[in-house]
């Protein structure tokens, strides 16, 4: 304790609490000791400042660029091949070639510069127009397009307030997809927002909330593509990122926006290659090793496998990654042949029947999707299926809500059986495609299913007003039937009960708040009209477009004033870090006021 | 009866202002020295705020630029260390510029602040690679649509000079549009007015912001637009975000004392029109 009084630290402290009193004693009356830490601040500030311009925006901004420094010039030259390595560390560069490096576009600034100072001059002044002009004119041109672009459109845009308080109910609605369960949210929250985004440009909504439902959507898909193509996983320090990932890089941004599909990624990854054509041979244990072989060994899990010491590699890589329960994870890895191993637990019906997939999980999504393509891809091994397995896929398919594409493959698989080889190949085509058909159509139903859902959340039983009811019959649905939808979903606790009272009144304030606003800019705009006398009409609105203005200026003063007050909270809670030092400057300076007043009054 | 409640408010009217300074240093040091855990509700606007933070997939990039100096500090500091902690706590990818010459040394306690913290400690986070502080640049507007073009070119090192170039977690961010998210903490000008309307559109940027208490009423309009996603102003916001985050710091102890002096300026305006509207009759 005694140490750290006599330390330079204690002296800092001492010194801060005292400054900051000496200046919050002014609130009692000018003093000396205000007006020397006044000056202090000042004249510290201005020390601050200068040396700050010199080393932040002079010396690198316009010196450095006439005469570049030492080691500048050296790696210009090593560039240009004028010096050799071994002499790069003790090259002499003399000041003439610094200046002959030095980039001669700055003299124009520098010169411009000069001239401001001519201001001060009577005879020359008007030379500092030149460089004032230059400067307004820059500016001038940055601020249209930001006033235009950044302010006026968007605003203009904002004003325009719709009455029906849609955006209310559509802020319940994307709080309620926020509220369901954990293991649902991972994918289920960022469809729900595309389709509530839907939703809202069904209902001719093109609102604020439709476009940041749809573009925290979107931003969560590309974070889906990007995690799969094992982009977040690049940032070792020093990483040499090898021609092949580059392009695989730029090709992916391509497919990304475009939001093609998951091939046509995987396609991207490797290279631009087709999948067919990849082959992964050689030691497992050499891949991984550079970031872009993540995304080869990515993609090829869904092709050919040739090695099994990469096909094991691959599984020990992969499966945790998969989603399965961490007990069935261990299971899949006991298999020699890793990620294949999945297929083969599933066919040998390792997998318990007890046993919960997540299917939720992106991971275990793309289990199935591989599962389809394994059997798509081989159709000769579809023999190996037992009608009981199957019967199992296209349950746990059913399960994760892929019932189109489960269909679809129950429906097909037994063709294939009947097929000779030569029918196959082109039966497999037509599959694949018929299966990507029957995915996209699927999905989109899905989406609508899960609209009317929440439709129905909000509305039934007792339908909020009518246009919910037109949405259900535009979809073709009975009201009253959504109606028991959805005090089943409540029961199951799947969705947060709502308060239709709640949402009503939340849309009742909306409509009166936009009406308000409405009401407060026309009488203010009215107040600022000065062609006519305020009189009568006049009179009356532009006294209403005042109390608006007297409104927002009191509310614009209520934030100041609590400004002041947080900044006062700040510098109490300086003092407060260290009290005994607080008390004994607080002492201090109420003596030496005390002395200076007696002094004061004497003289 | 009625002429000594005159006098008293007559008094009162006449009362030496430095009373009244008093009064509020007590109201201000009381709950900051015997801490009372006043509730308060987290605003929408700051939710919003949080929520966008929370939406982002594991990885992605934030640029944060801390356009802000000691003089906003009890406002915007809490908020900058939790939103380190916050991010970082996510997993998030941080890059941080400043367009105030005061604002590196606070970014660097705020970043430090973080690292130690027991949930953060673990994760190992390295410079360069997680996070990192490119420091200030001049240039109000030019800087912002520069970045907006080539990060790299306007800040060619980043704070602690080391080139841009070489540093890992740059690679993934060569101009503003590369991040998943801009958050800008701002304490006046060159700030959030600045960006909306330079950057925000020009460049797409889905963005929010934290500012001081007398900047809020200027930033609202743009939140009401949605040009900013959420909106924390002032010490409340602040301690909003730290409530949201789950870290009650500066800021949230504060605010006993944030109300305590609301409370008092309430009363002397509510005394003040009271004590004049009565004496008024009697002075004529």
């Amino acid at each position: 304790m005694l140490d750290w009084l006599f330390s330079v630290e204690a002296l800092g402290a001492f010194l801060t609490c005292f400054a900051t009193l000496m200046i919050f004693s002014f609130l009692y009356r000018d003093n000396p000791f205000y007006k020397f830490a006044e000056h202090v601040f000042v004249g510290v500030s201005t020390g601050y400042g200068i040396v700050l311009m010199w080393f932040q925006i002079l010396r690198p901004n316009l010196l450095d660029r006439l005469v570049p420094p030492v080691d500048a010039v050296r790696q210009q030259l090593f560039r240009a091949g004028e010096l050799a390595p071994e002499a790069y560390a003790t090259a002499p560069i003399s000041m003439g070639q610094r200046l002959a490096h030095g980039q001669f576009i700055y003299y124009v600034f520098l010169t411009l510069g000069v001239l401001m100072l001519f201001k001060i001059s009577r005879k020359f002044h008007w030379l500092s127009r030149w460089p004032l002009a230059y400067v307004i004119g820059a500016f001038a041109g940055i601020q249209i397009i930001q006033a235009a672009q950044g302010a006026l459109v968007p605003q203009l845009e904002a004003t325009m307030k719709d009455f029906s308080g849609r955006e209310t109910l559509a802020t319940w609605m994307a709080d309620s997809c926020r509220a369901l369960p954990a293991a649902e949210l991972p994918t289920r929250r960022a469809e729900q927002a595309g389709w509530i985004a839907d939703w809202m440009k069904a209902l001719g909504a093109d609102s604020v909330q439709a476009l940041r439902a749809g573009e925290a959507w979107q931003t969560e898909q590309e974070g889906r593509l990007n995690d799969v193509a094992g982009l977040s996983s690049l940032e070792e320090p020093g990483a040499d990122l090898p021609a092949a990932f580059k392009r695989m890089r730029q090709e992916q941004a391509r497919v990304v926006a475009r939001d093609a599909d998951f091939e046509a990624l995987l396609c991207a990854a490797a290279g631009g290659r087709p999948l067919d054509s990849l082959r992964l041979d050689g030691d497992a244990a050499a891949w991984g090793t550079a970031p872009w072989q993540d995304a080869l060994l990515l993609a090829a899990t869904t092709v050919w496998l040739e090695s099994p010491a990469t096909r094991q590699a691959l599984g020990q890589r992969f499966a945790p990654g998969l989603g399965l329960p961490t007990p069935i994870a261990a299971e899949a890895l006991a298999y020699p042949e890793g990620h294949v191993s999945l297929v083969q637990l599933l066919k040998a019906e390792a997998f318990p029947q007890s046993a919960k997939l997540d299917w939720s999980l992106p991971g275990t999504r793309k289990l199935a999707d591989s599962l389809l393509s394994d059997v798509n891809a081989r159709p000769e091994r579809l023999a190996e299926w037992k009608p009981a397995q199957l019967e199992d896929l296209l349950k746990r398919l059913k399960t994760a809500g892929i019932t189109g594409s489960a269909a679809a493959l129950d429906a097909r698989l037994r063709v294939f059986e009947t097929l000779p080889e030569p029918g196959r190949t082109q039966a497999r085509g037509e599959f694949l495609a018929f299966w990507k058909e029957g995915v996209t159509r699927e999905l989109r139903d899905l989406r609508q299913t899960w609209l009317l859902h929440t439709i129905a959340l909000h509305t039934a039983p007792d339908p909020l007003s009518s246009f919910s009811r037109e949405e259900l019959k535009a979809f073709g649905q009975d009201p009253a039937a959504w109606a028991s939808t959805h005090g089943a979903l409540d029961t199951n606790g799947a969705r947060p009960a709502v308060s239709v009272a709640k949402v009503r009144t939340g849309m009742a304030v909306e409509i009166l708040s936009n009406l308000l606003v409405l009401v407060g800019v026309c009488a203010g705009i009215f107040y600022f009209f000065f062609s006519k006398k305020h009189t009568g009409a006049l009179g009356v609105v532009s006294k209403v477009g005042i109390a608006f203005l007297m409104m927002s200026f009191g509310a614009s003063f209520g934030y100041t004033v609590m400004g002041r007050i947080s900044l006062a909270i700040g510098r109490f809670q300086d003092l407060l870090a260290w009290p005994w030092m607080a008390g004994t400057a607080l002492i201090v300076l109420v003596v030496a006021l005390a002395v200076e007043s007696r002094r004061a009054r004497q003289s | 009866m009625k002429a000594l409640l005159l006098r008293a408010l007559g008094r009162f009217l006449a009362l030496d202002r430095r009373w009244i300074f008093l009064l509020m240093a007590l109201c201000i040091v009381t709950p900051l020295i015997l801490p009372i855990g006043l509730p308060f509700t987290p605003d929408p606007a700051v939710r919003n705020l949080h929520r966008a933070i929370e939406d982002l997939p594991e990885g992605s990039v934030v640029l944060v630029s801390c356009d802000y100096d000691p003089g906003s500090k009890p406002e915007l500091q809490p908020f900058t260390e939790a939103l380190f902690r916050h991010l970082f706590r996510r997993k998030l990818k941080v890059v941080v510029s400043c367009l105030w010459a005061g604002a590196p040394p606070l970014v660097n306690q705020a970043i430090a602040q973080a690292l130690e913290a027991e949930d953060i400690r673990p994760l190992g986070l390295k410079d360069k690679v997680d996070y990192v502080n490119l420091g200030y640049k001049d240039g109000r507007q030019l800087v912002m649509l520069g970045m907006g073009e080539n990060i790299h070119s306007t800040f060619p090192k980043s704070n602690d000079g080391t080139p841009v170039s070489q540093i890992p977690l740059m690679q993934r961010m060569r101009k503003l549009g590369d991040s998943q998210l801009f958050v800008n903490v701002s304490g006046g000008s060159p700030g959030t007015k600045e960006w909306v309307e330079t950057a925000q559109g020009r460049f797409g940027l889905r963005m929010v912001a934290a500012c001081t208490a007398v900047m809020a009423p200027d930033n609202i309009p743009y939140y009401e637009a949605g040009q900013l996603l959420g909106l924390a102003g002032g010490m409340k916001g602040s301690a909003d975000y730290e409530q949201l985050v789950g870290l009650p710091g500066s800021a949230t102890r504060g605010m006993a004392a944030q109300s305590f002096g609301h409370l008092l300026i309430i009363a002397f305006i509510a005394l003040g029109n009271v004590a004049f509207f009565m004496t008024r009759g009697r002075k004529r």
